[in-house]
């Protein structure tokens, strides 16, 4: 088990490595996000209450889009110079290299919230609180998920990279609905406490897909 | 257990062509063998076969005496490969895909212990410099320092002279005499016929999908 864990931080800690050396990836997407912040708020700034009801839907849009990028990359740097290969033939366990993409993407998505956060608040004029914390956590857990498997399952086809959106993004259909739902509650401060069962019906989804990949993780990787 | 090495009627086909067909191979512990034959012959679809990267579409086989289907893990553990790929990352420095590569085997060095490595290939002037700026022969030397982490019992090398200068190939020459030394078993596919064969107890050539001797 130590040696799983130990595999996973390898992986986490090389791509956080990468990344770092090679920022242009990093800062581009972070700007595509803000880019695509802006020209939605300029196309709906008409109203500014239609904006405030929008925002969640939005946001969450906003960052679906900017991530496919960086989703996709995370596997598809493996399948140069035999990499891949290289890492089954160190005996890594498929999934001990499943969560450590996985966690890496997480924290991308998480470092692309933190910078859009601030810039939704005012744009959108919403208010930041724990509960809404909570629920970004849950939504980009769901998302880095299901992205870090359709990553996995594309990179080993050719052309998959154009494969990685036509795949996502109708999966992420429930995950998306789910996240603007409870969203949408707690920026009204949801006074019939309807975002409880929002919220476990996101839990659900993490846990089905968290467990789903983990389970195929060996089919996806190893061949 | 003397055999390292068994494989019985081994058929790998790609799409509609046979690359191997009715294969059949034994090697013992501790043999040198090179693997020779000409391109497209098959030599690095049975070496990554050996380093269960492949499955064979037909026929059976053991290495170490485990069913590499049931013991993947095992197997994996036992050997290591060279490749045609370098199976490097070109922003970190060697010393960084030492430890990456250390780290996921489970082995707990130090840097002293890479350091030594890279010594021994010559290369440690060039630890902290990004792999894509580093010279080809380099990137190769630093494949073989790889080879060297960890005990493996069998060790895949495919093509390993390209690239690497004479001082190079003296460096590697001196290797695989450890190795056989130290009673590892070794397989070479290479085309420098004439290098190879100093190192190996036998030849096996692959035509038309077999194995001659
Ligand atoms: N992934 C693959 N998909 C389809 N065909 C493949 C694949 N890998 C190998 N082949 C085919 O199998 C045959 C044998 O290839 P292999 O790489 O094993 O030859 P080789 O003996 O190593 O050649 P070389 O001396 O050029 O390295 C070739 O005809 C090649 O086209
Ligand atoms: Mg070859």
């Amino acid at each position: 088990m130590t040696l799983f864990f130990q595999q996973t931080v390898a992986i986490l800690s090389k791509d956080f490595l990468m990344e770092y050396r090679d920022r242009s990836r990093l800062l581009s997407t972070l700007l595509f996000g803000l880019l695509l912040l802006l020209l939605f708020s300029f196309a709906l700034s008409v109203d500014p209450a239609l904006m405030r009801k929008m925002a969640p839907g939005l946001f969450w849009l906003t960052l679906f889009f900017a991530s496919t990028l960086s989703l996709e990359h995370s596997f598809q740097k493996e399948r140069e110079e035999g990499r891949w290969e290289g890492l089954l033939i160190l005996g890594i366990d498929p999934r001990a290299l499943f969560l450590g993409k996985l966690l890496g993407n997480l924290l991308f998505i998480s470092l692309l919230q933190l910078f859009l956060l601030p810039l939704m608040a005012v744009l959108y004029d919403i208010q930041l609180s724990w509960t809404l914390g909570t629920v970004l956590v849950l939504g980009s857990l769901g998302l880095s998920t299901l992205g870090t498997f359709y990553s996995a399952l594309t990179a080993s086809l050719r052309e998959g990279q154009f494969l990685l959106p036509l795949l996502l993004y109708p999966m992420l259909v429930p995950l998306l609905l789910a996240s603007v739902k409870v969203t949408e509650l707690v920026l009204a401060r949801d006074l019939f406490g309807q975002q409880v069962a929002w919220l476990k019906l996101l839990i659900v989804f993490d846990i089905i897909f968290l467990l789903g990949s983990l389970l195929t993780a060996e089919f996806l990787i190893d061949r | 257990m003397n055999n390292i090495i068994e494989m019985v009627e081994i058929g790998r086909r790609f799409d509609r062509s046979w690359v191997l067909a009715h294969m059949n191979l034994t090697i013992k512990k501790g043999e040198s063998v090179a693997l020779f034959g000409a391109n497209g012959s098959g030599k690095s679809t049975l070496l990554k076969i050996l380093a269960t990267l492949l499955s064979p579409t037909t026929g059976r086989f053991q290495i170490f005496g485990k069913n590499p289907e049931k013991e993947k893990s095992f197997i994996r553990r036992h050997l290591r490969l060279l490749g045609h790929d370098k199976q490097l990352y070109g922003s970190l420095t060697p010393l960084e895909n030492l430890r990456l590569a250390a780290r996921i085997r489970g082995l707990d060095y130090n840097d002293k212990i890479f350091e030594s490595l890279l010594g021994q290939l010559q290369i440690l002037p060039f630890k902290d410099q990004p792999i894509g700026e580093l010279s080809e022969g380099t990137k190769k030397k630093l494949v073989l320092a790889k080879l060297l982490l960890g005990d493996p019992e069998l060790i895949l090398m495919d093509e390993p002279y390209p690239a690497l200068d004479k001082s190079g190939r003296e460096i590697l020459g001196h290797l695989i005499h450890e190795w056989r030394h130290e009673g590892k078993t070794l397989i070479i596919a290479s085309h420098d016929h004439e290098e190879t064969i100093k190192h190996v107890d036998r030849v096996l050539t692959l035509q038309g999908g077999m194995i001659s001797s």
